[in-house]
């Protein structure tokens, strides 16, 4: 899909792309947007549009990536955005993944014991991911918060470099799960429901990466920015 | 088409470069192309790391040392049929950058057919033995300096053995190669508790 702008209704975006639906939520906007522009809507709920149509379009677009716009929001704009983003992981996308995965096992014959271990898996990375909320919410991104409101936003400028290639577990597990699927799955299972599951698991994959390109690239160097600004005795 | 494939593209044009990956991103798929309008940033980077590369004849003849030995994985951007100067049996791969667009599509879905069918003439082998006794290991949670102690081999021989397993697999992390061997049989589904 091509860029997004302001002026085009919502309803129009999220037809073409229903993949933004969990996004547009985290933003507190729901269906039934009638004919109404991104821009009137935001107007309507008090959010910053341009905010708004830059996560759209990042989302939704794999190579753009406009990260000077992104590092000219407040930091607590992104954290709030990424807060609601790991809620509703926590929420909705890997209870969905759970229970279609239980369906899935039960619904398919006793001697494919594959699914169980690839569900396994599937519970250690879910694991790995829970605690890297638990640990945004309780520590990292309070302290962002923090030092947020103690520097003014213009003069956190982040000149250390970012790094979106750096290895992320979550998605490495996420990937090797896809692959376990894929490539490796035998015996008989509910197809049906396998592809169920594997069309969640590709969703949460989606929202993870686009995630993490704001986690690495915008909010880390943002961090260690203010944190620089905040203890210059360190530099 | 060109799945698990790296390409680079080392050329002076930004503009083209990116012409170029627009094209191959909508055709091809390619799951990771990088652009080098600077050929120092490109040699700065893992050069060797890529396995298709896109350049001009210049660039192709001032870098030589590095573009010749990969002739078979590097496509020439000529403004018209290039001689093969080279002589040898095969011309060199080219895109005629002047051509109409489908003409472009053509010749590259051609030359990435080509290229493709060469590197999949390789039989898909499964594990090796020694591959599959690695896996043991790691699934058993030994690191590679102690894997490479046990079987009696070099630490670089088990990375090597290593990569040839995630590049078989199509699985990287120690968890997901861990569950693998148990899915096969490779271990006990106790090792691991």
């Amino acid at each position: 899909m091509g860029l997004l702008y302001a002026e085009i209704p919502l309803s129009e975006v999220i037809l073409n792309e229903p993949t933004l639906i969990p996004v547009i939520n985290r933003f507190g906007i729901t269906l039934g947007t009638q004919e109404k522009s991104i821009s009137e809507i935001c107007r309507e709920k008090g959010l910053d549009a341009d905010f708004f149509l830059t996560i759209l379009n990042t989302f939704v677009n794999d190579s753009f990536f406009p990260e000077k716009k992104l590092k000219s929001f407040c930091a607590s704009q992104i954290v709030d955005y990424l807060s609601q983003t790991n809620s509703y992981y926590v929420r909705y996308q890997l209870p969905n993944i759970e229970r279609h995965f239980s369906l899935l096992i039960e619904k398919s014959p006793l001697q494919n014991n594959n699914l169980e271990l690839i569900r396994q898996f599937f519970l250690e990375l879910k694991q790995e991911l829970l605690l890297r909320i638990e640990n945004d919410e309780k520590e990292w991104f309070p302290q962002i918060k923090r030092l947020s409101e103690n520097i003014h936003p213009e003069t956190a400028v982040t000149s250390c470099c970012s790094n979106d290639t750096e290895l992320n577990p979550v998605e490495e597990k996420l990937n090797d799960l896809k692959s376990l699927f894929v490539r490796h799955l035998s015996g008989d299972y509910n197809l049906n429901l396998c592809y169920g599951v594997i069309f969640a698991i590709f969703s949460l994959e989606k929202d993870i990466k686009q995630n993490n390109r704001i986690r690495n690239r915008i909010l880390k160097p943002l961090y260690h920015s203010m944190l620089q600004i905040q203890t210059p005795e360190k530099l | 088409m060109l799945r698990n494939k790296q390409i680079a593209i080392v050329s002076p044009c930004p503009l083209f470069n990116l012409g170029l990956k627009q094209i191959l991103n909508e055709y091809f798929s390619a799951p990771r192309i990088d652009l080098y309008a600077e050929p120092g940033l490109f040699f700065a980077s893992s050069p060797e790391s890529y396995d298709f590369y896109f350049t001009s004849t210049d660039l192709f003849f001032i870098y030589c040392e590095f573009f010749l030995p990969r002739k078979n994985n590097t496509i020439l951007l000529v403004k018209e049929p290039f001689k093969n100067e080279y002589n040898t049996t095969e011309p060199a791969l080219q895109i005629h950058t002047y051509a109409p667009e489908n003409d472009v599509i053509e010749q590259l879905q051609s030359i990435f057919g080509k290229l493709c069918r060469q590197s999949e003439n390789k039989p898909r082998i499964a594990l090796t033995a020694r591959e599959i006794e690695v896996l043991q290991l790691i699934a058993q949670g030994y690191i590679n300096k102690e894997i490479a102690n046990v079987l009696h081999i070099s630490f670089n021989t088990v990375l090597s053995h290593r990569k040839n397993i995630i590049a078989k697999l199509g699985i990287k992390t120690v968890s997901g190669l861990s569950f693998y061997a148990m899915i096969n049989g490779y271990v006990s589904i106790n090792t691991n508790e």
